[in-house]
């Protein structure tokens, strides 16, 4: 069917306007858009106070349905300077044990108070050290955020500082720059920590020969015990350490339980008085299937050092049975202190002047440091 | 064409330029290069032989992605835009640089983590001491730390891990980036202590900087500086910069930085979240809520009273099943309020910004009541505030439609919100009812009852008559 086109003036005019209220109603919507957002913006004080309040009510709700879930207990925060914790968990830990179905999370207490400055808890590898300390770490960040703890009981004395220092595995792989770090840190430890503070410290010394590390352990752990008198941890596969504990009258020795089955070691993850009387490195060894004949060669060393221990040098008569070479524990020579070191007690100027400080290594210097410290007290 | 590059790469310095030609971002010459090869985009050319000018370009509607990706590799980006739309007659439409992207002021939705802050550093120091401030421009918070040693800075930056630093001596800049992280130091001179009081102050709208805790003259320094910085890249005020809050590390559980790494507080050996303490205790509906819970953790209490009201709190919600059920329903829908705030503040929001906080704040005063009936003080008192924007929470009503459309699509207003967008949206929807009504007069006049007034695009508004009726067409 035909139809034919015409246009008005009126229907032009009207055209023209359509067209031109496209644009302005854009301009206009983009007006409206620029006034909201002042009133906006306005507000902005007000709007991010709200804000906060619901992020503040959030995160309150996930405390506490964490706390529901999870059976975790409100902790007594108060001025004291003890951190008590009876059946404490390490949160992540137990839940990824629960996730996995590997067994229940084994519970464990810790004390530390006026009495209690320093523990020393020894134990194999693998014996589950460092979970037991981090725990008590995280019980106290997450009690001083104003959560509840994993744990059956907990009472936490103010913290200020928390310091943690863990040698890491490959520390001796790496050389002695890591060793510099780890002192480093260590270094910082102990300047900024106080009687408030709460430090976990795990295989301190371990980046460094076997002498210089036991040496250096030991040496921190009496500053933090006589000097600093914070709450600290003390991790160690030294054994030998367990004598400072005996010495000091605010340290302690804690143990990680192990028992052997058949020639097996068994870890049973539960903290207890006392003393790794030794570190069943070579039932963890074994393990780790190490070959028989390694195993067999390594027990005899150990006889021969736990016979006869160290000579009054210092040296351990682990060579014995192989002929006359001096055994080198460290991956580094480490000069005796007595090459660099004359004896006259009166004449440590003399001693000083004398040290070439090009060819000292920084712990040639923190034992000839020590080592004049001695003289002189 | 080439000689407005120019001016605007003397302007942009050593951002890269994206510069907008149409539907593309351009990046010429050395920019061309480096953008290349980071984005894995071809290399081509302008002009062929002597004059060649190496180019690469990327959509402008994916450019986003691209220019996040380069940020995260340490650049910085410069916006330019068309200032006009370009038409017949238009020789050059007018350029612009409308904003600097950089590491520490990516505001954009899908380059961030949404429940990760995102911090600028300013780091001022002089004579040894030094002091951090921390601004996070996504959502407006300005942090500053007292003076301290410059050793005490740096661990800041260690345990902060901001994305970008700015520092006032050059020879700090290595160090501050080593220590933080991140992927872009700055050297620039600070405004001096007084100027940048002055400039606080003005900003904030307050008289005085003592009723925020801020004294030290570094402080000062270093707050000033990470706002200005916030205010030149984006070419905005930043009014969602609305205080700024003194942290003194004196007042917290300081955790060493090697511990919240050690103690995998919030990411593990392998960086990620999962097996870290925030892992286990973050059940958070919102991402401002995961934020915020993430800060709590990395700087615990030690004033017990502080602690004691939330601990009250949370054993409180601990013991209510059904009430913690009701306050997780409202929180649900409320959304990112601090970054969408963020966004419009810095002029890269949208109507489904507004249109997000509408919903957020429709959600507050049921979350108010709830939290109102509780007897821990800490819930009680976060009702007010709450319920403090209720009259904006009405204006957003009046004014979006309901189903907001994303990006700058038009239509979000609310018919009868404004009578005279109403009558450009009637004229522009081809003025329906002044087309019936001409339609009706043109009937009226002719006797033709056939008669219809149509459109099409080629032809624009016409008359159809059918050829039956041709003789009764007047002249005009």
């Amino acid at each position: 069917m035909g139809a034919e086109r015409f246009v008005t003036a009126g229907l032009s005019d009207h055209e023209a306007r359509v067209l031109s209220a496209e644009e302005r109603r854009g301009a206009l919507e983009q007006q409206i858009f620029d006034e909201l957002r002042q009133a906006v913006l306005a507000q902005s004080a007000g709007l991010r106070a709200c804000a906060e309040a619901a992020a503040q009510a959030d995160v309150l709700l996930s405390l506490a349905k964490v706390a529901a879930d999870a059976g975790w207990v409100r902790p007594i925060v108060d001025d004291g300077d003890a951190i008590e914790i009876a059946g404490g968990r390490h949160p992540v830990v137990e839940r990824a044990l629960a996730q996995s179905g590997d067994g229940p999370f084994v519970p464990n207490d810790v004390e530390l108070d006026a009495q209690r400055r320093l523990i020393v808890l020894t134990g194999p590898n693998m014996a589950g050290k460092s979970t037991a300390m981090r725990q008590v770490a995280l019980i106290a960040v997450l009690a001083q955020t104003g959560s509840f703890v994993p744990a059956a009981r907990a009472r936490v004395g103010v913290v200020d500082r928390l310091f943690t220092r863990v040698g890491a595995a490959d520390d001796l792989a790496r050389g002695q720059s890591t060793f510099m770090v780890e002192m480093a840190e260590c270094a910082r430890i102990l300047h900024q920590a106080t009687p408030r503070s709460l430090l976990i410290l795990d295989e301190v010394g371990r980046g460094t020969s076997t002498f210089d590390g036991l040496a250096l352990a030991w040496a921190i752990a009496e500053h933090l015990h006589d000097q600093v008198g914070a709450r600290t941890l003390f991790a160690t596969h030294y054994h030998e350490l367990c004598d400072l504990a005996r010495e000091k009258v605010r340290a302690v020795n804690l143990t990680m339980a192990v028992t052997e089955v058949e020639g097996r070691v068994v870890f049973l993850r539960k903290i207890v008085p006392g003393a790794a009387s030794r570190s069943y490195g070579i039932q963890v060894a074994r393990l780790a299937g190490l070959p028989e004949s390694v195993l067999r060669r390594g027990r005899e060393i150990l006889a021969n050092l736990e016979a006869q221990e160290l000579d009054e040098a210092g040296r351990p008569a682990l060579a014995a049975g192989r002929g006359k070479r001096r055994a080198q524990l460290g991956l580094f020579d480490a000069p005796a202190a007595a090459e660099f070191a004359p004896a006259k007690p009166a004449a440590i100027e003399d001693a000083l002047r004398a040290l070439d400080l090009s060819r000292t290594t920084p712990m040639d210097a923190l034992l000839w440091l020590h080592e004049q410290q001695k003289k002189l007290r | 064409m080439l000689r407005q590059y120019h001016e605007a790469k003397a302007q942009a310095r050593d951002a890269l330029l994206f510069f907008r030609l149409g539907d593309f971002y351009e990046l010429f010459y050395e920019d061309a290069r480096i953008a290349a090869q980071i984005l894995g985009i071809t290399l081509t050319s302008r002009a062929k032989g002597e004059d060649r000018v190496p180019m690469a370009g990327v959509p402008h509607h994916a450019a986003k992605g691209y220019v996040a990706r380069l940020v995260a590799a340490g650049h910085t980006v410069a916006i330019c835009d068309q200032m006009e739309v370009p038409g017949p007659g238009k020789q050059l439409v007018r350029r612009e640089i409308v904003r600097l992207v950089t590491p520490g002021t990516l505001v954009d939705e899908e380059a961030l983590e949404a429940r990760e802050p995102l911090w600028l550093a300013a780091v001022a120091c002089a004579e040894g001491r030094a002091a951090v401030a921390l601004l996070d421009a996504s959502t407006g918070e300005l942090r500053a730390l007292p003076e301290g040693s410059m050793e005490e800075a740096l661990d800041e930056l260690a345990r902060v891990g901001p994305r970008e630093v700015l520092v006032s001596d050059e020879q700090i800049s290595a160090a501050a980036r080593q220590a933080s992280g991140a992927v872009r130091a700055e050297t620039r001179s600070f405004r001096d202590a007084e100027g940048a009081e002055q400039f606080l102050k003005r900003h904030l709208g307050v008289a005085t900087l003592d009723g925020f805790g801020l004294r030290d003259p570094l402080s000062i320094e270093a707050a000033a500086e990470a706002l200005a910085y916030l205010q030149e890249t984006q070419r905005s005020a930043a009014k969602h910069v609305v205080r700024v809050a003194v942290e003194h590390p004196a007042r917290q559980l300081w955790i060493d930085p090697g511990a919240v790494q050690n103690l995998e507080l919030f990411r593990g050996p392998d960086g990620r979240r999962s097996g870290t303490l925030l892992s286990v205790v973050d059940r958070t509906l919102t991402a401002s809520g995961g934020r915020l819970l993430s800060r709590w953790l990395a700087a615990p209490l030690i004033d017990l009273t502080a602690i004691r009201t939330r601990q009250d709190a949370v054993e409180e919600l601990s013991q209510a099943a059904v009430l913690r059920e009701e306050i997780a329903e409202r929180l649900r829908g409320v959304l990112d309020v601090e970054r969408l705030l963020g966004r419009l503040a810095v002029g890269q929001g949208t109507p489904r910004d507004l249109a997000g906080l509408r919903a957020s704040l429709r959600e507050m005063p049921a979350l108010a009541g709830r939290l109102e009936q509780c007897s821990a003080s800490l819930l009680r008192d976060l009702g007010p505030p709450l319920r403090a924007p209720a009259a904006l929470a009405e204006l957003l009503q009046r004014a979006l439609i309901d189903e907001v459309p994303a990006g700058r699509e038009p239509g979000f207003v609310r018919p009868g919100f404004r009578p005279d967008l109403d009558e450009l949206t009637e004229l522009a929807q081809g003025g329906r009812a002044a087309i019936a009504a001409m339609e009706t007069a043109e009937k009226q006049r002719t006797g033709i009852q056939s008669l219809k007034i149509r459109y099409n695009k080629i032809f624009g508004f016409y008359i159809e008559i059918t050829k039956a009726n041709l003789h009764l067409v007047p002249q005009d």
